[in-house]
């Protein structure tokens, strides 16, 4: 009987002294194994690879519609905007080509990405404006217009690969910043007191109004979008800063260390899913 | 006799405006500095929440907004914006440390 106490009492301090840690802090595996089993279990009819193309993979009507646009996406004006953009020379003589050599492959599948150098997550649109800046150049507006033109015509190029962002294990900073992301993405804010998992988690595939709430899981996939309601292509953090003001919160400045850190824990959700992007939404 | 009645009138007329001034100043200041306060601490108020991230969207349009209405005299409802302003900042502190006990609730495990 005494025996059968200290177990008790040795089980019962251990659950209090590592359970409740345990069930809160997962690892960022951890965290998309879960992530992604909870969009299979909510949506079983969709094909994980299909949650790359948002609300197109729950709703059939509106998937039909989004068929059609398709067919003549308004997105391509802007890739080839894009091109002949990320062609043009600086006045250095160097060009985009120098920053990306890559790109005919394909570059956008490495971002985000941890920079253990600068300590910080560097996304494909930030890397376009150190590239301008390393050689000179002013750098561009982050929202919309040329940069978010360059950004399509990348993400046109990078069509197919696997999004595989990582937390490098030998650099705490790195899950710093995941973790970070995480909590933004999960920290109710604004007047109407909402997190993006209020909307894209925990009541995703439901209705906002006339709007359908699309899964997190597979939205950074299709980015930089042309959106109906922007008449233009625009990036993944005017998204986010959108988003932010929908819920009445102030938004946060495009690249900030906020938005980047969100990027950096919301696209490794989506780890497995294909980029295909530049996509076209409302 | 009306060149000299010009004068007088001339000389007059400022004292007047002056006077009939000198009564609505003490209020109109008064009224001035109060919304000062008002605006401060709303002003305060935003820029805490901001520090922990957690401003909301309309505060600082409040606060402008608060502003063009005191530069018309209308302080009664620029001091009711500023509070209103000054709340939402104070709620937004409020749900920053709520959240920070909470945000891990909702993730997915």
């Amino acid at each position: 009987m005494r025996t059968v106490r200290i177990l008790l009492a040795a089980l019962l301090s251990s659950y209090l002294a590592f359970g409740p840690s345990v069930s809160l802090a997962g690892s960022p595996e951890e965290d998309r194994e879960a992530f992604q089993n909870f969009y299979k279990e909510r949506f079983p009819n969709t094909p994980f690879e299909d949650f790359a193309n948002g609300i197109y993979s729950i709703d059939k009507e509106r998937r039909q519609e989004w068929e059609q646009m398709e067919e003549f996406p308004q997105y391509e004006l802007d890739i080839d905007a894009g091109e002949a953009l990320f062609h043009k020379k600086f006045a250095n003589g160097k060009g985009f080509a120098d920053c990306f050599p890559d790109y005919e492959t394909g570059v956008r599948q490495n971002y985000p990405h941890w920079d253990p150098k600068r300590g910080e997550v560097v996304t494909m649109e930030w890397a376009i404006n150190l590239c301008l800046e390393e050689n000179g150049e002013k750098p561009l507006k982050y929202n919309r217009g040329p940069l978010a033109e360059i950004s399509a015509y990348l993400a046109y190029l990078s069509r197919g690969h696997v999004i595989d962002v990582k937390v490098p294990k030998d650099d705490p900073r790195a899950l710093a910043a995941y973790e970070d992301g995480k909590r933004f993405y999960y920290t109710r804010r604004g007047q109407l007191n909402f997190s993006c998992a209020s909307c894209h988690v925990h009541t995703s595939g439901l209705k906002l109004r006339s709007d359908l709430l699309s899964p997190a899981l597979g939205q950074v996939s299709h980015f930089p979008v042309y959106r109906k309601k922007w008449s233009a292509v625009g990036t993944l953090h005017r998204r986010y800063g959108g988003c932010n003001r929908q819920v009445r919160a102030a938004s946060f400045k495009p690249q900030s260390r906020q938005y980047r850190n969100l990027e950096y824990f919301h696209t490794y959700m989506s780890n497995g899913i294909r980029l295909n992007g530049p996509g076209g939404r409302q | 006799m009306q060149r000299i009645s010009n004068r007088l009138r001339r000389a007059v007329a400022p004292g007047l405006l002056v006077f009939a001034m000198g009564h609505g100043v003490p209020a109109l200041a008064s009224d001035q500095a109060a919304f000062e306060v008002a605006y401060d601490a709303g002003q305060a108020a935003r820029k805490a929440a901001a520090a922990v991230g957690h401003e909301w969207r309309d505060t600082k349009k409040m606060l402008s907004d608060a502003k063009k209405l005191a530069e018309k005299s209308d302080f009664e409802a620029a001091i009711a914006l500023a509070e209103r302003a000054k709340r939402q900042g104070e709620l937004g502190v409020i749900q920053a440390e709520h959240e920070e006990k909470v945000w891990m609730d909702a993730v997915l495990k």
